[in-house]
């Protein structure tokens, strides 16, 4: 921190027309060794695209991923204050974190594509809800469809996974999170490892995708942010620094933090 | 956590501490190498002074020796007890036995790998001479018969050579059989079903048994041998300890084991059959042809043989007792007994043999393994010594037969 | 990369994986390197010296087409011509190893699964120790328990109980073997025998398993056996695979402890429960007699090129599937 002066994390939560689908209130996460998170409280509205930016190490992948819990798997991190999911603390006693996970769906910088045909790929959410085959080959096409796969990889499903190229399978990758239905898309940096045109392709997906869902966008590109983003929060040290509207935030932030990081002086 | 701010801490390896690991490496292999070279070498120099009989301490006026055997698992225990007492009446030699089996003693003599190889069957003289060896009866030893059968009336039951070959053949299955009835008058049998023990490993018993067998039912086919093709679906055992632990736990079970496992036998609750000589063979039922294998019954048996052996000879395998008129009444490589009539020793005696070199590589050694070998049948073979594992004396005229093959051993070059 | 913690009882892999090439900078070959590449040769020549000289030993003495048959006969005194007929030792050495492994198997994989996903680490690392501790003990003690304490408790208790409940199923039907010495107690034992070999090799492939898949298949809201099911066993099918013929080569393999417990008759038995012989306790327990009789010696050598060949061929399968020795890539995704 260097002594420079930073806002506290106070909650911060620009106008919104609807209530927020997910919402973090005095969120803090810790490792043995240091904080990570230090009182971030946000809320993200339904059908809308949001961007997390700030720079390396400031906790933004971290946040981004406890808010379907998948933070517990192997990590050792330890999560206070509440992460609300319409209005349900989901990391409340009771609370099946695998139901959180189909419910809020994640997408990740590289693409995961599963050691199987493209169909059981995105089938695979639907085969462990035990969903009937008809279902699952409408659902399949539907989603695949979304993802602006259908009409390149449309009629030969029962290629591995594996031969698609980069851009092709982090949008399989979000077909696949579609077809559990979920409300909310976390998408962790998902253009990062893709060439310029297969990133372009995954943007304009974007836009497809806030008609229905609530997505939420780590991202460290920041032009990216711009384009895509109806709001965006800026994290830095593991503190929430300023949350506005897109252009707000870019043209006039409040934070000198926020200044210096979107005009470039460092990160 | 994935922020990618901490790099794998192997992609700095190559470039901040490489030389330094690739030094450490290398002294690493060095080291490694260098002991195992150091280990070797003494390894080699300590058995190249053992073999030369050079304590490395030296100072000593008196060249030290290390007499090794290998061979009879029945010997070893007996030889282990000659050896510090042999030392202390000889005190820079010393004694090393060790028991591996009898073919490894016989195969260990063979090529000079030891000093003594020590055998439960002997190695027959044609073989022994091709390789300048002789063999040295050093004690006699007996086999029993086993069984597990609890509650019989009797705390011996009568069985002859026949009965146990059929047994062991299959021909006879269960206990209650008409032939061991004839041989057991008002002893009253279960039906309960036999199920014949053998040892599974390499075994002078084994050739003994065999031997026995093979001696007493004409319907015994497959020889005899350390080793030998059983019936399918018999048990097998490892070493005697086995064959008593697994007689233990076997009922209707029956089994051959060396006289040496006769207290723990006993103690595990196992009875033993009074053999029949070969009298037994042809009437089982005279109760007159059955011996227990007291000492005093083992003894005569050996005297039996070796007083009336022609020519003289102290390769047997087994000593059978005699009827008049028989044939095969002793099973060895060397003479046959006069077919007279005989006392009825018990049947299932052998002698346990040294194999030594009588052109060896090392005479001022073989000095004292010659030494030895004459202090360990006569003076050296106390009653208690013997008793300790069921070993009994040499007669005399087995001593007088050692000692006139001990003195044809080259003992200095 | 898979990662190897020490005292993990995987048994020597073959030659050493090659290290990487370093382009552009050939004169920066390490020392070491070339001080141990001729070290990778060792295991080959090691196998190449073990069989050239069983050969040389055997004399290469053909004891006709029976040796490829089911008989087996040896007469001390040579009366009666000997049948060697190694097969049947193959097909005994099978009854054994198979069913051990197929239980062994099922054990190693449960235990895996739960090493991998369930256990916290602490009781993951305490089992997995345990485990490796069962692979330290030396066979003989196994031989030793077997059938000082097991097999009369087998003959008493534990084949009465089998037959009564499964006496139905081929093999498992009667007659019983009083002693308790016999193929199932050679089974059992050789459960302790294989279980780590396999639990070690399996929960390896588990591991290495790429983290970015297992968490893919969390973030769509599948539970943990779901993923383990669905995705890790299918990934790590190569290496379970692997992992079974390990444990079948160290099963056909072992003689010391199967020589004591499973009653060296020589035969096809008819149930599970009978004494039995296997192909490598056969070898050891006639290792003595071979001594007084040559023929027998050469037979015995002859059987033992037989099981080195096919222990190095259960091994270098088991070694190619389980990847062990090389490294195992199985997409583009790196673990964090």
């Amino acid at each position: 921190m260097n002594g420079s002066p930073i806002a506290s994390g106070a909650p911060a939560s620009p106008p919104s027309p609807e209530p927020p689908v997910v919402a973090t209130e005095h969120l803090v996460v810790r490792s043995r060794e240091r904080v990570i998170l230090n009182d971030v409280s946000l809320a993200f509205p339904d059908r809308d695209v949001t961007a997390i930016i700030g720079p390396s190490g400031c906790g933004k992948t971290t946040f981004i991923r406890t808010l379907n819990r998948m933070t517990e798997i192997g990590s050792g991190l330890m999560v206070r204050g509440r992460v609300l999911y319409r209005g349900q603390d989901i990391y409340a006693r009771g609370v099946n974190p695998v139901i959180v996970r189909q419910r809020i769906g994640m997408v990740f910088q590289r693409p995961v594509v599963f050691p199987m045909s493209i169909f059981e790929n995105v089938a695979f959410g639907l085969r462990i809800n035990r969903v009937d085959e008809a279902t699952v080959e409408r659902t399949v096409e539907s989603c695949l469809r979304r993802a602006g796969l259908w009409t390149e990889i449309g009629d030969d499903l029962d290629r591995s996974g594996l031969t698609l190229s980069g851009g092709q399978q982090q949008r399989l990758c979000i077909a696949r999170a579609l077809a559990v239905e979920p409300r909310v898309l976390l998408m962790d940096e998902p253009t990062a490892s893709l060439d310029p045109v297969a990133a372009q392709k995954v943007e304009s997906l974007l836009f497809e995708l806030r008609q229905n869902y609530a997505v939420i966008i780590v991202t460290h590109n920041l032009q990216q942010a711009a384009r895509v983003a109806t709001r965006t929060a800026f994290l830095y040290e593991g503190r929430m620094i300023e949350f506005d509207e897109t252009k707000r935030l870019f043209e006039s932030p409040r934070e000198k933090l926020t200044e210096n990081y979107v005009t470039g002086r460092f990160g | 956590m994935s922020n990618g701010t901490n790099a794998p801490p192997s992609m700095n390896d190559s470039l901040s501490d490489g030389p330094k690991r690739r030094g450490r490496a290398v002294i690493g292999v060095g080291v490694a190498v260098a002991i195992a070279v150091v280990l070797l070498a003494a390894g080699f120099a300590g058995g190249y002074f053992l073999e030369k009989g050079l304590a490395p301490s030296g100072g000593s006026s008196t060249t030290s020796y290390t007499i090794t055997e290998t061979g009879s698992t029945l010997i070893y225990p007996y030889l282990n007890l000659l050896a510090p007492n042999f030392t202390s009446l000889y005190p820079n030699v010393a004694i090393s036995p060790a028991g591996t089996g009898s073919g490894a003693g016989i195969s260990g003599a063979e090529q000079g790998t030891v000093n003594m190889g020590g055998t439960d069957a002997y190695l027959l003289p044609s073989v022994a001479a091709q390789y300048n060896l002789i063999n040295v009866p050093i004690a006699i030893s007996s086999q029993l018969v086993f069984y597990n059968l609890p509650g019989l009336s009797v705390s011996h039951l009568n069985l002859n050579g026949t009965v146990l070959a059929m047994i062991w053949a299959g021909a006879i299955s269960q206990w209650n059989n008409p032939l061991i009835q004839a041989a057991n008058p008002g002893v009253s049998l279960p039906s309960t079903t036999i199920t014949p023990l053998h040892r599974s490993d390499g075994s002078g018993d084994t050739f003994m048994f065999t031997s026995l067998c093979y001696l007493s039912w004409k319907g015994w086919s497959g020889g005899y041998g350390t080793t030998y093709s059983w019936k399918a679906g018999q048990p097998g055992y490892q070493g005697n300890s086995g064959m008593v632990t697994g007689l233990h736990s076997t009922p209707g079970g029956i089994a051959y084991i060396g006289i040496s496992y006769l207290q723990s036998a006993l103690a595990d609750g196992l009875q033993y059959a009074a053999l029949g000589d070969q009298a037994a063979n042809v009437n089982g039922a005279n109760p007159a042809n059955y011996i227990l294998p007291t000492p005093a019954n083992i003894s005569q048996d050996a005297n039996l043989a070796l007083q009336n052996l022609q020519p003289p000879s102290v390769a047997i395998s087994l000593i059978l007792g005699g009827v008049p008129g028989a044939t095969n009444l002793v099973l060895g490589g060397g003479g046959t007994l006069p077919t007279a009539q005989y006392p009825t020793p018990y049947p299932d005696t052998n002698l346990e043999y040294i194999l030594i070199s009588t052109h060896p590589a090392n005479p001022s050694l073989q000095k004292y393994v010659v030494v030895f070998l004459q202090w360990a049948i006569s003076t050296g073979a106390t009653a208690p010594r013997l008793a300790s594992v069921n070993f009994l004396p040499l007669t005399p005229e087995v001593i007088g037969y050692d000692m006139q093959a001990l003195s044809s051993v080259q003992v200095s070059a | 990369m898979r990662e190897v913690p020490e005292g993990q009882p995987i048994p020597p892999a073959g030659p050493a994986p090659a290290p990487p090439a370093v382009p552009f900078s050939a004169s920066r070959t390490p020392l070491v390197q070339w001080l141990l590449s001729p070290i990778a040769l060792i295991p080959l020549l090691l196998v190449a010296f073990v069989a050239i000289f069983l050969l040389w030993k055997s004399q290469l003495v053909w004891f006709g087409p029976s040796f490829f048959g089911i008989n087996y006969f040896f007469d001390p005194t040579g009366l009666q011509p000997n049948q060697f007929g190694v097969t049947l030792f193959v097909v005994d050495s099978l009854i054994v190893a198979l069913p051990a492994l197929a239980i062994a198997a099922g054990l190693s994989l449960a235990m895996a699964v739960s090493i991998v996903v369930y256990l916290p680490p602490m009781p993951g690392r305490v089992l997995t120790i345990l485990t490796n501790l069962l692979a330290g003990i030396p066979s003989v003690v196994y031989g030793i328990w077997g059938y000082v304490v097991l097999a009369p408790y087998f003959g008493s208790t534990v084949q009465p109980a089998i037959f009564g409940f499964l006496g139905w199923i081929p093999g498992l039907g009667g007659p019983l073997s009083p002693g308790g010495v016999g193929s199932l107690l050679a089974i059992f034992i050789l459960i302790f025998m294989i279980v780590p070999i396999t639990t070690a090799v399996m929960r390896e492939s588990l591991r290495s398993v790429p983290h970015d898949l297992v968490e893919a298949g969390l973030a769509l809201g599948a539970t943990q056996w779901e993923v383990m099911r669905r995705i890790r066993l299918r990934v790590a099918r190569r290496g379970l695979w692997g992992a079974a013929f390990l444990g079948l080569g160290r099963a056909i393999g072992e003689s010391v402890a199967v020589a004591m417990v499973i009653g060296a008759s020589v035969w096809i038995p008819p149930n599970v429960y009978a004494p039995s012989t296997t192909l490598a306790s056969f070898i050891f327990y006639q290792l003595d007699s071979s001594f007084y009789y040559p023929v027998l010696l050469q037979a015995l050598i002859e059987f033992s090129l037989v099981l080195l060949g096919l222990a190095v061929l259960l091994n270098l399968i088991g070694q190619r599937a389980s990847g062990l020795g090389t490294t195992v890539v199985v997409t583009g995704g790196n673990g964090p």
